[in-house]
């Protein structure tokens, strides 16, 4: 069992009953009818609040997380990348670099920035896996104070191996799960199915866009920076803030840092609409970054081929969780985010001035 | 006039998920302010009922998790879980007692933010993407904060199993060997 679960499954055995001990209690009755919420003061005072209610209905199918970690080496393996100290392989800057010169953003302009995503995931569904995915559109509105929209579709499931397949069939090919938690029991009788599911639109009072621990408007995701240099000062500043407690090393900090700017580098490239320059600069200040890996040859979870740009998040008993920036290099398009059994494939964003759908 | 059919989809809304909501408020902000946090996120849950997506529950617990930040702040900073636990604990047998201690222990000494993070997936049943939804952020920023997280549990669980293993009842045998 690698460190992740078993802090996952301490966790999960340590819930206390108390959690369970709601009383019952009738349906309470409202007077009035449904109706818009009116802006909850709150929302003036913090703007992180605001951010805080977004709940999108992506993959309400969706269920409990066990985590596979096929892409995880147990403790004991080294990890493929040893030293914060050792210098990006040439590869991964290089295609990086490149990437850099060809990126784009997104033209036009409209009163909401569009994203549209696919998530895969491997569910354990109990003596097999299955992989299943979702679509997910966000309509994010540019102007603060306005609803965000999610429109989501659970896109079905499958058998994620030949090995998942035969086990499937000598379970009689189910058409739907069961799906656990990570303390083995079901999970409040959460379903997966094989078959796709209906579109669902849900919005939810709106929030500024999320980085770096924070939350950025529009105005100032127009203001950070095409310098790579200042891009990664700008963004540690933003985490710095974000707040860390002071028993960490410099070693363990420098580290961290690199995590965090990797990890952003995807929400700077697929979820926010920057400038121009923005891209170019995200490309660069990764390919400065210590201790990437890189795959000349990788295909994302939708076959498209590209580069994918590996850093190994490093646990503490010493194992790995690899993470890989999937990024076709010769157009310097984003393709997708791996991490353990889930994948994030990015498939478009764009301005709209139509609104989003209502159902 | 209210519509039947939406008070039917309230009712039952509320009925499958009203006990997952008040786990979630005592795991945010305890006890004492469990029972006002449900009937707040009810209230917004039916004022938005058009709102509510088809399976509701990480809906609800964003909802429950404004509701949380906008008035139960204070509870939410000062929360220990493993004084919301201490009564159940008696009948237990002791090292599982002073692991289940050390664990919720640990989380206590995490921020608020990366206690939330690990319960949500640990404790309240929601897949990492539903967890996303729930703190408003893309799976892929969920599963890096909840990498992070864990880490710094993984630490303080090493200096809380320092700190509580020690006063851990001795054994019989032990006893006996003095």
């Amino acid at each position: 069992m690698n460190r992740h679960r078993e802090a996952m499954r301490l966790i999960a055995e340590a819930r206390p009953s108390v959690l369970d001990e709601a009383p019952s209690r009738p349906v309470p009755s409202f007077p009035h009818q449904p109706m818009p919420m009116p802006t909850p003061p709150a929302r003036r005072r913090s703007r992180r609040l605001l951010a805080a209610g977004l709940v999108p209905t992506a993959a309400a199918v969706v269920g409990v997380v066990v985590a596979v970690g096929s892409a995880s080496n147990p403790p004991g393996q080294s990890p493929p990348t040893s030293s914060i100290a050792a210098p990006p392989p040439a590869t991964a800057r290089g295609l990086l670099l490149a990437a850099a010169e060809k990126t784009t953003t997104t033209p036009g302009t409209g009163d909401f920035w569009v994203t549209k995503v696919e998530l895969h995931h491997v569910y354990d569904v109990g003596g097999y896996h299955v992989q299943g995915s979702s679509e997910m559109e966000t309509w994010h509105p540019l102007r603060r104070g306005g609803d965000v929209t999610f429109v989501t579709r659970w896109l079905g499931a499958a058998p994620a191996t030949d090995a998942d397949k035969a086990a499937w069939r000598a379970a009689g090919s189910p058409a739907e799960w069961a799906l656990t938690g990570p303390d083995g029991k079901q999970a409040h009788g959460r379903k997966l199915t094989a078959a796709p599911g209906k579109r669902d639109v849900s919005v939810m009072p709106g929030g500024d866009f999320a980085i770096g621990g924070t939350s950025l408007t529009y105005a100032q995701i127009q203001a950070l920076p095409a310098d790579p240099d200042k891009l990664k000062a700008y963004l540690i500043k933003l985490d710095d803030a974000a707040g860390r407690d002071g028993t960490w090393t410099p070693d363990q900090i420098a580290r961290w840092r690199v995590e965090m700017l990797f990890s952003e580098s995807w929400t700077l490239l697929s979820d926010l609409p920057v400038p121009d320059g923005v891209p170019a600069a995200t490309y660069r200040m990764l390919a400065g970054l210590p201790g990437l890996t890189v795959d000349e040859h990788a295909r994302d979870a939708k076959g498209r081929a590209g580069a994918a740009i590996g850093y190994a998040y490093r646990n503490a008993d010493g194992s790995a969780v690899n993470t890989r920036l999937v990024i076709d290099p010769d157009s310097g398009s984003l393709l997708a985010w791996e991490q353990r059994s889930d994948a994030t494939v990015f498939l478009s964003s764009r301005y709209s001035s139509t609104p989003p759908p209502r159902s | 006039m209210t519509s039947p059919a939406a008070r039917d989809r309230f009712a039952e809304v509320f009925g499958r998920h009203h006990r997952q909501v008040y786990a979630y408020a005592v795991s945010r902000a305890g006890r004492d302010v469990a029972d006002d946090i449900v009937s707040d996120t009810f209230l917004v849950a039916w004022r938005r009922l058009d709102a509510m997506p088809a399976e509701p529950l990480p809906w609800l617990l964003g909802v429950a998790r404004n509701v949380v930040h906008e008035r139960h702040r204070d509870a939410a900073n000062q929360l220990r879980l493993l004084s919301q636990a201490l009564p159940e604990a008696e009948g237990d047998v002791a090292e599982a007692v002073a692991e289940r201690a050390v664990t919720l222990a640990a989380l206590d000494a995490l921020g608020a933010t990366d206690r939330e993070l690990l319960t949500l997936v640990g404790w309240h049943g929601l897949s990492t993407s539903e967890a996303a939804q729930v703190v408003g952020c893309s799976t892929a920023t969920f599963l890096v904060r909840l990498h992070r997280a864990r880490r710094r549990f993984e630490k303080a669980l090493t200096e809380q199993s320092a700190a509580v293993v020690p006063s851990r009842p001795a054994s019989p045998a032990e006893e006996i060997r003095r």
